[in-house]
């Protein structure tokens, strides 16, 4: 099969060859470069985030199995003063070792939270075509419904008017 | 025992061209036997009842058949298939050529390149192959298959015809784009090629003086795709473009009905099933010549040469939306094409070859 035994097909691709002469030169390859651009940039860029999004998950994996290594579930320890005194020394100790994985802990997530977002604003932006869209549809609506309201409300002023029902 | 007649897909989903397909064989395969259906990934919830977890598939007994439609590379699925004991039918949808994913997304880009290896593998081990189309039935003699039968099992262009227009959708489109706008229907995927529709629009509007909208619709697959069709849409002045993403069946057969023309500049397809459904809700179809397209549309549409890029592809649409004439023609032989497609015949004769094995 053939369009160009077909002499309506041909005869409009001819007119269409003659019409796109009239084009700018090179628009066609300049829109077509253009594109594929845009499309290697956005890769680059998703793989950038992937890899930071998956470093830093690896950095609060590794933070978080730290800390459960390093923390006693229990401790039991003999009496005597000098004992405590040291246990309470190390206990301290300890409690601010894991303040600080805490805190490390915290920044890593914090992170991890700012690249989710930065990802998020990206897919936001495209769905914001169609957010706006539908949040116009649902404007057109509520004004409709607004204006049949009030279209109700001034029928009803006219009905209790009419019938000298309205009372003080 | 009941015979046990399966179904497998790679995926699921509402609306999806392979689902549908499938799903209207079932009532034909029940002749033969107990008939269902089967997903690789899990199915939506929404269609739990007609198409279930490929883990609940039966192992099968050597009377048992199964029905794979092959667009897509699984290992899992793959090992599945070798193991069944009873008789094979592959049915062919096609498999995207993996060159237009390399670069873009590694993992999709390897389960199209098992998918090919797949198709290789399966060719001794089929008793029956199918292909919807004369293009995808060449990549199946090429990989040793005999005897491919080449029919779009399945395919209901009509299946939108009888649904009413969705009028609130008409008066919003009409006060976006008074002047209408032309359509472009397909997965949001790369080789689809939208951003191409989208160069098409832009040319319409800012040098051919055409003040045409274009709505995008089709099912995210590729969310960098998306991305960077939003940014081509953006780096673009003087435009006007609307991406619905996936929309029910009622809204895109309005969208067909109330547009001026139906665009499909798709780098590959395995056969074509939106331009047969939008010649049949009456659009004029402009397609450009790759994969089936052109022996899917046949003389129904508008086939350009695939070497044309968006000033000429521009040029083509203004001169059949500007000419009453030719868009009358051309919704006719849309018409008339559709009409060489019989659902209920395709799948009467594919069960009669499927019962020929047994």
């Amino acid at each position: 099969m053939n369009h160009d035994d077909d002499p309506l097909y041909a005869r409009i691709q001819d007119r269409a060859a003659s019409a796109a002469e009239n084009l700018p030169a090179g628009f066609s390859e300049e829109l077509e470069g253009s594109f594929t651009q845009i499309m290697r940039e956005s890769h680059r860029e998703r793989r950038v985030h992937d890899e930071e999004l998956l470093a830093l998950i690896e950095v609060t994996k590794i933070k978080l199995n730290s800390q459960r290594s390093g923390a006693p579930i229990e401790s039991r320890l003999p009496g005597g003063r000098l004992l405590h005194r040291a246990a309470k020394r190390v206990v301290a100790r300890h409690i601010v070792h894991l303040s600080n994985q805490i805190q490390e802990i915290l920044v890593a997530q914090e992170q991890l939270i700012e690249t989710l977002a930065a990802r998020l604003m990206i897919m936001e932006k495209r769905e914001a075509r169609l957010i706006t869209d539908l949040t116009q549809h649902v404007i057109d609506r509520l004004t409709m419904l607004e204006r049949v309201e009030s279209e109700l409300a001034s029928i009803r002023d006219g009905m209790s008017t009419t019938d000298g029902s309205t009372t003080k | 025992m009941t015979r046990q007649i399966i179904q497998v897909l790679a995926g699921a989903s509402e609306g999806d061209a392979i689902t549908n397909m499938a799903l209207r064989m079932v009532s034909g395969l029940s002749r033969l036997g107990s008939a269902r259906t089967f997903s690789v990934h899990e199915p939506p919830e929404s269609m739990r009842t007609i198409v279930e977890p490929l883990e609940d598939a039966p192992l099968g007994r050597r009377e048992d058949i199964l029905v794979y439609h092959l667009s897509y590379g699984n290992p899992d699925l793959t090992r599945f298939v070798l193991r069944w004991p009873g008789r094979l039918v592959v049915m062919y949808h096609n498999v995207t050529p993996v060159e237009h994913f390399l670069d873009l997304d590694e993992q999709f880009a390897m389960g199209l390149a098992w998918g090919r290896e797949e198709v290789r593998i399966l060719a001794d081990r089929t008793d029956l192959a199918f292909a919807c189309s004369e293009f995808s039935a060449r990549d199946l003699r090429i990989a040793g298959y005999r005897n491919v039968t080449t029919e779009a099992v399945g395919v209901d262009p009509r299946r939108l015809d009888d649904l009413d227009l969705d009028t609130e959708l008409v008066r919003k489109l009409d006060s976006w784009s008074p002047e209408g706008y032309v359509v472009s229907v397909g997965q949001l995927l790369p080789h689809k090629r939208h951003d191409l529709s989208v160069s098409v629009a832009h040319a319409l509007r800012t040098y051919l003086r055409r003040d045409l909208g274009m709505v995008i619709v089709g099912r995210t697959r590729h969310e960098g795709y998306l991305e960077a069709l939003v940014s081509h849409i953006d780096s673009l002045p003087d435009i006007r473009v609307t991406i619905l993403g996936l929309v029910s069946d009622r809204e895109l057969a309005t969208l067909y009905r109330t547009s001026v023309c139906y665009l499909n500049m798709s780098d590959h397809e395995g056969f074509g099933i939106p331009p047969l459904e939008a010649m049949s809700c009456g659009a004029a179809v402009v397609v450009r010549d790759n994969g089936a397209l052109l022996e899917t549309v046949g003389d129904g549409g508008l086939v350009l040469p695939n070497s044309w890029g968006p000033d000429r592809i521009a040029a083509a649409v203004a001169e059949v939306v500007g000419d009453d004439d030719l868009l009358g023609e051309l919704r006719r032989r849309g018409q008339r094409r559709v009409r060489t497609f019989d659902v209920d015949r395709s799948v009467s004769q594919f069960v009669a070859q499927v019962e020929q094995i047994l």
